[in-house]
C-alpha cells in the first residue's frame, strides 16, 4: 500500500515523471543545473591557475562524474582556454583498447578542433593561425570560409588517423607539447588536459595511461602556463597514478557533499511539472536526507534509504497521504510502532 | 645567504626527478667505468641489462653518458620504451646507431606487455645483431619475465645512495641552479635531516625520486618556507609536520589500525629506523596485526593492507616482482617491506 501511495503522492506534487528522490544523472546537455558550492568550484579554479597539475580525488560514488562535466562546462567558456577532455569512466580507458599512438591522435584531433572553434569566434595573430590550418591566402577563398571547409573535414577525419594527419600536417609535424606551446606563444592560449578516471580499474590499465602520458610530457620543454593537466579520480586511482608517475601534484580532496548540499541538488533539478513557482523544499524536507546521511554510502545509496524512509511513511490509507512530507510525521510514526 | 626566495625560484629545478631540466651530474664514477667496458664488450644480440629500483637515475646515467660521449649512442635519439616496442616494433629497426637503449622494463608497464616486449627485443636482437641496453626495476630478475632474452650483461656497480652521495648532488645541483662558488649542504638543510632522507639500511632501495619530490613540496608550502629573504634552512621538524598533515592518506579502519600498530612497532624496535636490515616479511607483519587485534586471513591481510601500503608508498618493497607466467597475477611489490621515507620521518 505505501509503494502505491508513493506513486500516488508524487502525482499530487507534480513528480509522477521523475524518479523521486533519486539524484538526476546530469549529461553534458543539464550539467549547469549542477547545484555545486561557489566555495568548491572556486577552490578548484585557484588550484588550476596557480598549477600546471591539479588532482580531485573524490570519494567513489559521489559525484564526480557530474563534477567533472561541470568543471569541463566551466572551463569551455572561458575563451582563452582550450579543453581537451577524456571521460575515461564511461568506457573504462577504452576498453583498454588505448595505444600510446591512439591517444596521441585522439589528443591532436581535440585540439584542432578545440582553436578551430576559437579561431572561428576570435581574432587571434593571423599568420599563425593560417600556419596551423595551412591557409594560403590566394583571393579565392576567405579565411573564414577556409575554416568552414576545414571544419567539415576535421568531422570527417575524426577515427581516422591517416586522414587527420594528411590533412592537417600542422599536427603531424609537431608534437602535442610543442602545439600547446605554439598556442600559448602566438595566441595566449591555454591548454586545459581534463581527464575522468574511472572508479574501479585494473592497475594495468591506470599504468598503462599513466605511462603513455609521462612518454608524452615527462622531459620536454613547455612553458608553464601552456599547459594544465587536471585529474578527476579517486584516491585509489591517483596513488596508483602518482606510483607510476611522480609529479608535483595539487593535491584537492574533494569533500564529500553535506545533507544540506544534497538537498539543495534535488531542489535545482526537479520541478513539480504542475507548478513553475514551487520546489522541491515546498513537499519535501531536508531531514529525511539528514536523517540517513552516512558518508560510507554512496549518494545514489543514501537516496536509496530515502526512498525507503518515504515509502514506509505512506503506510496509510490514501486520503492521509500529506502534500508535504515531513520528518515529523516519520518519526511520530516510528514511535508509534515502537510503542 | 641563500634565502627563502633563492629556495623557491629554484625549487622545481634543484629537486627536479624528471628530465625537465638540465641537472649537472654527479658521482657514479664506478657505475661509468663499468658500464663503458660492459657497452665496448657487448657482442652482437647481446643487451646489457641495468636493473634497479624505481628513480635512483638509471635513465639520468645513460642520458648522461651519451651526452658526453662515453657510450656509443646518437644523442637526441628518444629512448625505446618496452610497451612502445610491442605498439610500434618498426621503432626498433628506426632507432640510430648500433646499440638500441630500451627503458622502462619495469612495474609500471603492464606484465603482459612486458613479457611480450621483451620477447620482441631479444628476437630482434637475434636477428639484426644489433645490441642494446635495457633499463629496468627488479622485474629484470625474474626470469618469467626477461627469460626470453638469453644473451644478457649486467651492470653491478650502479652504486647505493648513501648520505655521502646524496649530500654532492645536492650541493652541485644548489652550485649550478644558484651560480655559487662554495656551498656546502649544510647552510640550508639540517645534518639530521641528511641522516633521515638517506639511512644506510635503505640504501639499496632509496630514490632521488622519493627525496626530491617531498623536498619539493615542502618548499612549495608557504607554511614551512614562505616567499621572503630569511635565511633558508629546512629541518626535520618542517618534513615531519609536513607528512604528518598530510591528508593525501585516506586508509580504511582496518588500514588505519594496522598504521598505528606498525608505527608504535617501529618505534620500540627500530627507533629511527636503525636495526633494520632485510625488511619484513608478510609473516611478521601479519603477526603484528593479528597481535593487534586485526581479523583479517594471511591473503586478506596481504591484499588489503599490505600492498595497498605498497601503493600509498608507506612501505617500500625490495623484493623481485613476481609473476609466474600467462595467467597468473603480478605482484608488483612483494616483500621484504622496509618502511619509507614518508612513514619514518612521520614517526619521529
Amino acid at each position: 500500500m505505501s509503494k502505491s501511495n508513493f506513486g500516488y503522492w508524487k502525482e499530487v506534487v507534480g513528480l509522477e515523471e521523475y524518479d523521486f528522490p533519486h539524484l538526476i544523472k546530469l549529461d553534458e546537455e543539464n550539467v549547469h543545473l549542477a547545484r555545486i558550492a561557489q566555495s568548491r568550484v572556486s577552490e578548484i579554479h585557484k588550484a588550476i591557475a596557480t598549477n600546471r597539475l591539479v588532482d580531485i580525488q573524490v570519494q567513489p560514488g559521489w559525484g564526480a562524474t557530474t563534477l567533472f562535466r561541470y568543471m569541463a562546462d566551466n572551463v569551455k567558456n572561458n575563451k582563452l582556454n582550450l579543453s581537451v577532455l577524456f571521460d575515461f569512466e564511461k568506457d573504462n580507458f577504452q576498453d583498454g583498447d588505448l595505444s600510446q599512438k591512439n591517444f596521441i591522435f585522439q589528443v591532436k584531433w581535440k585540439l584542432a578542433n578545440g582553436i578551430l572553434d576559437i579561431m572561428l569566434t576570435h581574432s587571434l595573430q593571423e599568420c599563425y593561425m593560417f600556419e596551423v590550418f595551412k591557409f594560403e591566402d590566394t583571393g579565392e577563398k576567405p579565411w573564414r570560409a577556409y575554416l568552414r571547409e576545414k571544419r567539415r573535414e576535421l568531422n570527417e577525419c575524426m577515427g581516422n588517423s591517416k586522414r587527420f594527419y594528411g590533412s592537417f600536417p600542422f599536427f603531424a609535424d609537431m608534437e602535442i607539447t610543442e602545439c600547446v606551446d605554439y598556442f600559448l606563444k602566438n595566441f595566449q592560449i591555454q591548454t586545459i588536459f581534463m581527464y575522468l578516471f574511472p572508479r574501479e580499474a585494473e592497475e594495468d590499465d591506470v599504468l598503462d595511461f599513466t605511462g603513455i602520458l609521462k612518454n608524452i610530457f615527462d622531459g620536454k620543454q613547455i612553458a608553464p602556463a601552456a599547459i594544465r593537466e587536471v585529474f578527476f579520480l579517486t584516491p585509489n586511482m591517483f596513488k596508483m597514478m602518482k606510483q607510476c608517475y611522480e609529479r608535483p601534484y595539487m593535491n584537492i580532496q574533494y569533500q564529500q557533499y553535506s545533507a544540506a548540499e544534497i538537498y539543495g541538488m534535488l531542489v535545482n533539478t526537479y520541478r513539480l511539472s504542475d507548478n513553475t513557482n514551487a520546489t522541491i523544499s515546498d513537499v519535501f524536507e531536508q531531514d529525511f536526507i539528514s536523517c540517513v546521511y552516512d558518508k560510507s554510502l554512496t549518494l545514489d545509496e543514501i537516496m536509496k534509504q530515502v526512498e525507503t524512509e518515504i515509502i514506509s511513511i505512506l503506510e496509510c490509507e490514501k486520503y492521509e497521504v500529506p502534500y508535504k512530507l515531513t520528518i515529523e510525521k516519520y518519526n511520530k510514526k516510528t514511535e508509534v510502532e515502537n510503542k | 645567504m641563500i634565502t627563502n626566495k633563492d629556495l623557491k625560484m629554484c625549487n622545481e629545478q634543484i629537486f627536479s626527478y624528471s628530465a625537465a631540466y638540465q641537472v649537472p651530474f654527479f658521482g657514479r664514477e664506478d657505475a661509468i667505468e663499468e658500464m663503458q667496458e660492459l657497452n665496448n664488450n657487448l657482442k652482437p644480440a647481446e643487451t646489457l641489462v641495468i636493473s634497479q629500483p624505481l628513480g635512483t637515475g638509471k635513465t639520468f646515467l645513460v642520458n648522461y653518458m651519451i651526452s658526453s660521449g662515453k657510450l656509443d649512442v646518437p644523442t637526441g635519439a628518444s629512448f625505446l620504451t618496452v610497451r612502445g616496442i610491442t605498439e610500434e616494433p618498426e621503432s626498433m629497426e628506426a632507432f640510430p646507431g648500433d646499440t638500441l637503449v630500451v627503458d622502462e622494463a619495469d612495474i609500471k608497464t603492464p606484465v603482459k606487455k612486458l613479457v611480450k616486449g621483451l620477447g620482441m627485443l631479444a628476437e630482434y636482437l637475434e636477428e639484426s645483431s644489433r645490441k642494446a641496453i635495457l633499463l629496468g626495476d627488479y622485474s629484470l630478475k625474474n626470469q618469467n619475465i626477461s627469460g626470453e632474452l638469453k644473451k644478457t650483461v649486467s651492470l653491478l656497480k650502479f652504486g647505493d645512495m648513501d648520505k655521502v652521495f646524496l649530500k654532492g648532488v645536492l650541493e652541485e645541483r644548489f652550485k649550478h641552479f644558484l651560480d655559487l662558488k662554495e656551498f656546502q649542504i649544510e647552510e640550508v638543510m639540517e645534518e639530521e635531516l641528511l641522516d633521515y632522507l638517506a639511512p644506510g639500511w635503505m640504501k639499496s632501495v632509496n630514490s632521488f625520486r622519493g627525496i626530491f619530490s617531498l623536498l619539493q613540496q615542502v618548499v612549495a608550502n608557504e607554511k614551512y618556507v614562505r616567499y621572503n629573504g630569511e635565511k633558508a634552512f629546512l629541518t626535520v621538524e618542517m618534513v615531519h609536520d609536513f607528512l604528518c598533515n598530510d591528508d593525501n592518506l585516506q586508509l580504511d579502519t582496518e588500514q588505519r589500525k594496522f598504521f598505528e600498530l606498525f608505527c608504535e612497532y617501529m618505534k620500540e624496535m627500530y627507533p629511527k629506523g636503525s636495526g633494520i636490515t632485510t625488511g619484513f616479511k608478510v609473516e611478521e607483519l601479519y603477526d603484528l596485526a593479528k597481535n593487534g587485534g586485526i581479523n583479517k586471513n594471511l591473503q586478506e591481510f596481504t591484499e588489503d593492507i599490505l600492498y595497498p601500503f605498497a601503493t600509498a608508498d608507506l612501505l617500500v618493497s625490495t623484493g623481485v616482482p613476481e609473476y609466474e607466467g600467462k595467467g597468473s597475477s603480478f605482484i608488483r611489490r612483494p616483500a621484504p617491506y622496509v618502511p619509507s621515507l614518508r612513514l619514518l620521518l612521520s614517526l619521529m
